[in-house]
C-alpha cells in the first residue's frame, strides 16, 4: 500500500472516531440543509401574511428585476428560489469549516500528542505525508458539501413546488457546490497546514477559518441585499482566482512542512 | 554499525552537539548519558535521519547520512521519550500503520509477532487510549521493531514507568542484545546503563568519555582494597606501606584503604604481610564504585575544564 493510502486510511479510521470532530463537521452541514426549508415552507405555512412583508416584496422584486420571466410565476414560488439559492452559497461553509477542522487537529493534533517523530522516522517522504493528510481534510469536507446539496435537491424536489428545483441546481448552483467547493477546501486545509506550523492547539489554528467564512458570509449578506446577482462568469472568476490561492497556499505549506522544521520549530 | 566522526548540530548559532566521533559496534548496546540539554536526544534524532547535521559526517549500517536518509530509515526503529501512538486507533491498528509505512511484507505476521512478543496480543484490538503508561512503552517498543530493524534508538524508554514495568522493558531490550541488533540507550538511569550497556558515552554537548563502564571506573578511581581489621597499629601501617606494589595506603578507624595496581595478584602478598604484621583481619573487599560516582566525577571535571576554558579564552 503506497504511503500516502495509508495515511490517509489511519486519518479516516482517526477521524470516524473522533465523535465530537464529526460532530464539528455535521453540524453545520445540518443547519444549512435544514435552515432555508424552516424559511421557504415553514414559515409562509405558520403565517401567511409573512409574503406581504415589505423585506420580502423587495426581495421578490429584485429578482423579478434581474430574471423577468420569474415575474409570472406565483410569488411562494419565487420566495422559494430565492431562498434555496442563497443557501447554496451557504453551503460553502460546509467544506471550508470540515477541512479546516480536519487538517488542523491532524497537524496540531499530532503536534499535541508527539505521535509526529516516530511517524517522520519512517521512509515515508514529507510530500506523501503532506498529501496523505491533505487528502484525508479535503476529500471528506468535499464529499459532506455533495452529499448535503444531494439531500437539499431531493428535499427541494419533494417539498417545493416542481418550478423551484431546475433554478436552483442551475448552471450557477452546480458550479458553486462541484467546482468552488473543492477549491475552497483546498484553500481551507492549505491555510489549515500553514497556521499548524504556529499554533499549539487545534481550535487557535481553526480560527484562521474567519480568513475564509468571512468573504462567503460577506456575498450571502450582499446578494439578500440585492447589490449583485451571482451568474456563471462571477462563478468562473472566482474559480481562477480561488485556483491560483490554492496553489499559493499549498507551496507555502509544502515548504513549511520539512521534517526538521516540523520537529524543532513546530513542537 | 553506526560511526560519526564530528558530528556536529547547531540551531540557530547555539551548539546542541560539538565533534561527536564514535564507533558503535554491530550487536553492541550503547548508551548516552549525560545531562538535560546534553545532546543526546539531538543525537537520536541526527542517527535517525531526522534533523541534518551542520558539521561532520555519519554511517549508519553502511548509508551515509545526508546522502542515503530514507535507507537509513528503513533500517533504524526508534522509540521516543513519550510513546506518540494513535490513542484512538488500537494496539493493532497502530502496528499495522507503520509496518506498512516500513514496508513489511507480511504486515499480519509482524504485527502478531510483537503483540505477542511484548504481551499485548489480548488487548489488540483496544484503543490506545485505554492503555496504561507501561502498556503504551511496549508497544512503542513494538512499533520500533515490527520492521526488524538493524539498529534501535532508544530515548528514555523506562523514563516513567512503575519499578515493574520498568523491569520488564529492561529485560526485553537485553533480549535484543542476543539478536544481533545495535542499540543505542539514552538514559538517565544509570542503573538501567550499568546493567544494560556494553559501553557507555559521557557528553555535554560535546563527548567527555567514551569506553565500558569498568573501564572508566578504573581510569577515575583505580582499584582498591578495604581492609576492615580487629585494631590497626603503626606496625601494620609501616608493613603495608612498605610493599612496593601498594600504590596508596588511607586509614580510616578499624579500615584500610590500599591502592593496587593488579588486585587479583597482589591481593594474597597484601594479606600475607598484614598477618606476619601480627593483624587480625576481619574482611577483605573491593571498593566499589557505582556508575553514578562516575558519572558524576566525569561531569564535574567538564565543568571544570570548560570553565579553565572560559577563563583563558578572556
Amino acid at each position: 500500500m503506497s504511503p500516502v493510502l495509508v495515511i490517509l486510511k489511519k486519518e479516516w479510521t482517526d477521524l470516524r472516531r473522533h465523535h465530537l470532530l464529526m460532530l464539528s463537521m455535521l453540524v453545520p452541514a445540518l443547519v444549512f440543509l435544514v435552515l432555508p426549508f424552516v424559511l421557504a415552507i415553514l414559515i409562509p405555512l405558520l403565517d401567511p401574511s409573512s409574503l406581504n412583508d415589505r423585506d420580502v416584496r423587495r426581495m421578490l422584486e429584485l429578482l423579478g428585476r434581474a430574471e423577468p420571466e420569474l415575474k409570472r410565476l406565483d410569488p411562494l414560488v419565487v420566495l422559494h428560489i430565492y431562498i434555496f439559492r442563497q443557501f447554496v452559497l451557504m453551503f460553502l461553509l460546509v467544506p471550508i469549516l470540515g477541512a479546516l477542522s480536519i487538517a488542523t487537529y491532524s497537524i496540531v493534533g499530532e503536534k499535541q500528542n508527539r505521535t509526529l517523530e516516530p511517524l517522520l522516522a519512517t521512509p515515508i517522504t514529507t510530500t506523501e505525508l503532506l498529501l496523505g493528510k491533505s487528502l484525508a481534510a479535503a476529500l471528506p469536507a468535499t464529499l459532506l458539501v455533495w452529499l448535503t446539496f444531494g439531500l437539499y435537491v431531493l428535499g427541494i424536489r419533494a417539498l417545493s413546488p416542481p418550478e423551484v428545483l431546475p433554478r436552483v441546481a442551475n448552471p450557477v448552483g452546480l458550479s458553486l457546490i462541484f467546482l468552488i467547493g473543492p477549491l475552497v477546501a483546498v484553500l481551507s486545509l492549505g491555510l489549515g497546514v500553514i497556521v499548524s506550523s504556529r499554533a499549539k492547539d487545534p481550535r487557535t489554528a481553526q480560527q484562521v477559518g474567519v480568513v475564509l467564512i468571512l468573504p462567503i458570509v460577506a456575498l450571502f449578506i450582499m446578494q439578500m441585499r440585492g447589490f449583485f446577482s451571482l451568474n456563471v462568469q462571477w462563478v468562473f472568476a472566482s474559480a481562477i482566482v480561488l485556483l491560483g490561492l490554492d496553489v499559493i497556499v499549498l507551496k507555502i505549506g509544502a515548504r513549511l512542512f520539512e521534517r526538521e522544521t516540523i520537529l524543532t520549530r513546530w513542537a | 554499525m553506526i560511526a560519526t566522526k564530528g558530528l556536529t548540530k547547531a540551531y540557530d548559532g547555539k551548539v546542541a552537539v560539538e565533534a561527536l566521533t564514535m564507533e558503535i559496534r554491530s550487536g553492541e548496546i550503547f548508551g548516552l548519558l549525560g545531562p538535560n540539554g546534553a545532546g543526546k536526544t539531538t543525537i537520536v534524532r541526527m542517527l535517525a535521519a531526522l534533523v541534518a547535521p551542520t558539521g561532520g559526517e555519519a554511517v549508519i549500517g553502511g548509508y551515509r547520512l545526508g546522502e542515503q536518509d530514507a535507507a537509513i530509515r528503513r533500517i533504524v526503529g526508534i522509540v521516543t521519550e513519550a510513546p506518540g501512538l494513535y490513542e484512538r486507533l488500537s494496539a493493532r491498528e497502530n502496528l499495522e500503520v507503520y509496518a506498512r509505512l516500513y514496508g513489511v511484507t507480511d504486515v499480519a505476521r509482524q504485527v502478531k509477532k510483537y503483540l505477542r512478543l511484548l504481551d499485548l496480543w489480548d488487548r489488540q484490538d483496544e484503543p490506545v487510549g485505554t492503555f496504561s503508561k507501561g502498556m503504551k512503552q511496549k508497544l512503542a517498543l513494538a512499533r520500533a521493531l515490527v520492521h526488524e530493524p538493524k539498529v534501535l534508538l532508544l530515548d528514555e524508554p523506562t523514563s516513567g514507568l512503575d519499578p515493574q514495568m520498568t523491569r520488564v522493558v529492561r529485560e526485553f531490550i537485553a533480549d535484543l542484545r542476543g539478536q544481533g541488533r545495535t542499540i543505542l540507550l539514552c538514559t538517565h538511569n544509570l542503573d538501567e546503563a550499568e546493567r544494560l550497556c556494553d559501553r557507555i558515552l559521557v557528553l555535554k554537548t560535546r563527548p567527555i568519555a567514551l569506553d565500558t563502564p569498568e573501564a572508566l571506573r578504573r581510569r577515575l578511581f583505580g582499584r582498591r582494597v578495604i581492609v576492615t581489621l580487629a585494631e590497626v597499629t603503626e606496625r601494620i601501617l609501616e608493613r603495608v606501606r612498605a610493599l612496593e606494589f601498594v600504590r596508596d595506603l588511607q586509614h580510616q578507624g578499624q579500615q584500610l584503604h590500599i591502592a593496587l595496581a593488579d588486585p587479583e595478584r597482589e591481593n594474597p602478598h597484601l594479606v600475607r604481610a598484614l598477618v606476619e604484621a601480627g593483624a587480625a583481619i576481619q574482611s577483605l573487599a573491593e571498593e566499589e564504585h557505582s556508575l553514578e560516582e562516575i558519572y558524576l566525577r566525569l561531569i564535574e571535571e567538564e565543568a571544570a575544564a570548560y570553565q579553565a576554558e572560559a577563563a583563558s579564552a578572556r
